[in-house]
């Protein structure tokens, strides 16, 4: 018989990069980050983030058993999800907090809409805003180990304003191994009028209707001498691995860029509330620490990693820029005027819900045409 | 450097030039026995006028244009017909063909390779010229240049353009030709140029082939003339470049508008290999019986760009250029993104093969749903949806995707190819066009019925 071919419609070349090549990338993006959570809190950060993961992909494999689907565990999805969902925990969080978290994100937020690809919101926030429902206390505790690499819980040494060099000289001075603390962002939302006397070295107070944020101070914050959720609190490693995904064109510069821009400009723009012993007073217009909203907190991550989840956000470069714009909106808001301190989580859930409307009016035109494609359905 | 023309959108696949462009165009062996297909154009196929055991010489035409959109298809060598019968194409469809054995004298009919001087032709001379030879378009579409060339009363065009970007991975045949023969196809530039009566002809050339820029470059600067302005035009390496509208899109910032013809904006494309084979036509009394094939893919011992008669079968040309057999999975006619897959080594060359390749991959992969990435979109030189359109496929709804532009998709498969979740977009596309052009007819019949 004469030699077969192998016959398939054109075309036959296709790129190497598949869902898998993807997922693997980001994963490698967050290396830096989950690399200084071992170093800056140490193992048990690690455990956490290694619980969120396997539970996810297991989670995973489960649903899609359960719901008479082919596995696609292998395309490393449910562990980004896992490692982007630890990345927001708290260090010091007991076991079953990652472990209840990623049931939800890939249980209930993935799976219950069809899988990667149909979800509507991205899976490991929506576990992480189930768990500030489910386990407030747990979540927002404050407390942090104290030194570099220790994590086990003798005494405590509280104190929720100072620097980072401050409170751990301090904690090592009462021999305390965790310190309780508030985050910059935490700082930032309850700053006061100290009328001219600081007596806590690398506190954030307030002068004259200005908040004060010395550049030293905002300099720890982005390197990672600060408080935060395990793969946040550094800004700079965080950095590395968005710049590694704009150079491997996993992401494009479209919402990293418009989410952190509308954040510092209204950041800067937009005045606080504070308070200056009596009352609630408002800071000037146009003196707001937009370095420290950069930097501080999860915008990276949210920016770099969360935002620009794919299934999740516009299509078209300028409903990404939109997007990203909304974010920015949003979480400047909740941060400053809003109940909580930190607003990445919500204000990325809350432009997911808009991103097929993002999608329809941001059509591109059709070539030869002119205007979009509208189909009705 | 930085700013190189091009059109919005595209994509970068590996371009696999490597493995034949250094290769000069050779003679392929010409083979005793030649299958010489009647349908090698868009159009009507070509009527046999020569009957079995006719000896026949070569360039005598065999079969006739039927109608104005067909073409002539003439004996690529001198010898005897030996059967009319059946064969499949590089088109993937069956169609009548002449088999002629071949006599090995190579004797040319009456009139036929004769050189002539063509600077009295008249526009319709050169246009009959054209037809006589049986020229069609040799990127690969084959559409019958003569037509092309014919605007109706009150469309002029103002500028032609000559397509030598070869945007396709593997395909050096457009870039050989460039080199080897960069007068022959600025002279068939020319005489397009007096065919429709304009002043301005570019040749575009994609960035990765600098030498053969340069070379067109030069050639243009010679040949120029005050009534008759050539450039070549340097552009950006992005797929597909090389396809009509993106072409006029990058070199004159032109849109064709939706439905409608190049012309429709003054444009007329050409590929250089047409060029060339105008050229022969009204220099050299040649009508198109060979045309350069580049032989190559993974499983291709020595790549080649062969000149080889039109009727010879592909596996002739593949044993040539020492193909292994038990290695290559899959034989495409054309390029890899547009090209179709084939399985008959007995199949013939036709006037629009512009690559034969033979690659190892069996390129088969599970799809799955689309994770909203945009590549496509960013992809996509029509700047549709086609994420969008491959939902509306996946679920059936063909004729849904009307409203969503389907027409306007050029089916070069740059969406297909960036997908990370393997989705089969251009195929769905492809079969929404058919029943959305099924139920056109459809209404048609109906509205004629009433």
């Amino acid at each position: 018989m004469a030699k077969q071919f192998v016959i398939t419609p054109s075309p036959h070349l296709k790129t190497k990069e598949d869902i898998g090549a993807i997922m693997r990338a980001v994963c490698l993006a967050l290396a830096p980050a989950f690399i200084f959570a071992l170093y800056r809190f140490g193992y048990w950060s690690i455990a956490v983030t290694a619980i969120a993961v396997v539970t996810a992909v297991v989670t995973e494999a489960i649903c899609q058993r359960l719901r008479h689907v082919p596995y696609t565990v292998d395309d490393y999805s449910a562990v980004v999800t896992g490692l982007l969902l630890a990345a927001v925990l708290p260090p010091n969080v007991a076991w079953y907090v990652p472990f209840v978290g990623s049931i939800v994100a890939i249980g209930i937020a993935k799976h219950c809409f069809g899988g990667l690809g149909c979800n509507i919101w991205n899976p490991a926030l929506m576990g992480r805003a189930f768990l500030q429902a489910a386990f407030p206390t747990e979540i927002n505790s404050g407390t942090w180990p104290a030194a570099k690499g220790e994590s086990l819980l003798t005494s405590i040494y509280t104190n929720i304003n100072g620097s980072f060099d401050f409170l751990v000289e301090s904690a090592k001075q009462v021999g305390a191994d965790v310190i309780t603390s508030a985050t910059p962002l935490e700082q930032l939302t309850r700053v006061v009028d100290v009328a001219g006397k600081v007596e806590i070295p690398g506190a954030i107070y307030v002068q004259n209707g200005v908040i004060q944020v010395s550049n030293s101070q905002i300099f720890d914050v982005f390197m990672g001498n600060t408080f935060g959720c395990i793969g946040e609190i550094s800004a700079l490693a965080l950095l590395l691995g968005g710049i590694y995904l704009l150079g491997k064109k996993i992401i494009t510069w479209h919402i990293p860029f418009a989410y952190i821009a509308t954040v510092a400009l209204l950041g800067w723009i937009l005045p606080a509330p504070y308070s200056n012993g009596e009352a609630t007073a408002y800071t000037a217009w146009f003196t707001g620490p937009w370095l420290m909203h950069v930097v501080g907190g999860g915008l990276f991550i949210g920016a770099f990693f969360m935002a620009t989840d794919m299934v999740t956000s516009p299509m078209s470069r300028l409903g990404k820029l939109l997007f990203g714009c909304g974010c920015g909106l949003l979480t400047i808001v909740i941060r400053i005027y809003g109940g909580y301190p930190e607003g990445v989580c919500y204000s990325i859930l809350l432009m997911n819900t808009v991103v097929p409307m993002i999608d329809c009016w941001t059509r591109p035109r059709v070539y030869g045409t002119a205007k979009a494609s509208c189909p009705k359905h | 450097m930085a700013f190189l023309k091009t059109f919005k959108g595209g994509v970068h696949p590996p371009d696999h030039k490597q493995l034949s462009k250094d290769a000069a165009i050779t003679e392929a062996m010409v083979p005793e026995l030649l299958t010489v297909p009647m349908a090698q154009h868009i159009g009507k196929p070509a009527q046999p006028v020569v009957k079995v055991t006719d000896e026949v010489k070569r360039g005598q035409v065999i079969g006739e244009s039927q109608g104005f959109v067909s073409a002539n298809v003439h004996s690529p060598v001198s010898g005897k017909v030996k059967r009319i019968t059946e064969c499949n194409t590089p088109l993937g469809t069956k169609t009548q063909a002449i088999l002629i054995e071949n006599d090995g004298q190579d004797t040319w009919a009456e009139g036929c390779n004769v050189e002539s001087n063509p600077e009295n032709l008249t526009p319709k001379e050169i246009r009959s010229r054209i037809a006589d030879a049986g020229i069609v378009g040799m990127g690969g579409a084959t559409f019958p240049t003569h037509v092309k060339l014919s605007p109706p009363e009150g469309k002029t065009i103002d500028t032609v353009l000559l397509n030598g970007v070869e945007c396709e991975p593997y395909l050096t045949s457009d870039y050989r030709l460039m080199l080897e023969s960069p007068d022959t196809i600025v002279k068939g530039l020319q005489l397009v140029m007096r065919a429709v009566n304009c002043n301005n002809g570019y040749i575009g050339v994609e960035a990765n082939k600098p030498d053969a820029f340069k070379i067109m470059e030069k050639t243009c600067k010679e040949l120029s003339s005050s009534d008759a302005r050539l450039a070549a035009v340097m552009l950006e390496v992005k797929y597909p470049q090389g396809g009509e509208k993106q072409l006029i899109e990058a070199v004159l910032n032109r849109e064709v508008p939706s439905g409608r013809l190049p012309m429709d904006i003054g444009a007329l494309v050409q590929n250089v290999g047409s060029s060339h084979a105008i050229y022969q036509a009204c220099y050299l009394n040649r009508p198109l019986t060979e045309r350069i094939v580049a032989v190559t893919g993974e499983a291709v011992a020595e790549p080649a760009n062969l000149l080889a008669r039109i009727g010879t079968p592909i596996g002739d040309l593949l044993r040539h250029c020492r193909f292994d057999e038990e290695k290559a999975v899959k034989l495409i006619c054309g390029g890899p993104m547009m090209g179709l897959a084939h399985f008959d080594l007995e199949m013939p060359v036709n006037k629009g093969m512009s690559g034969l390749l033979a690659l190892t991959d069996a390129s088969d992969w599970d799809f799955r749903h689309c994770i909203r990435c945009g590549r496509c979109v960013d992809g996509c030189a029509a700047h549709l949806l086609p994420s969008e359109l491959s939902i509306i496929g996946e679920s059936g709804r063909f004729l849904d995707a009307e409203e969503a532009n389907v027409m306007d998709c050029i089916e070069c498969g740059a969406c297909t190819y960036v997908c990370p979740a393997r989705r089969p977009i251009v195929q769905w596309i492809k079969l929404a066009k058919q029943e959305i052009m099924k139920e056109r007819l459809r209404k048609a019949e109906q509205a004629k019925a009433v």
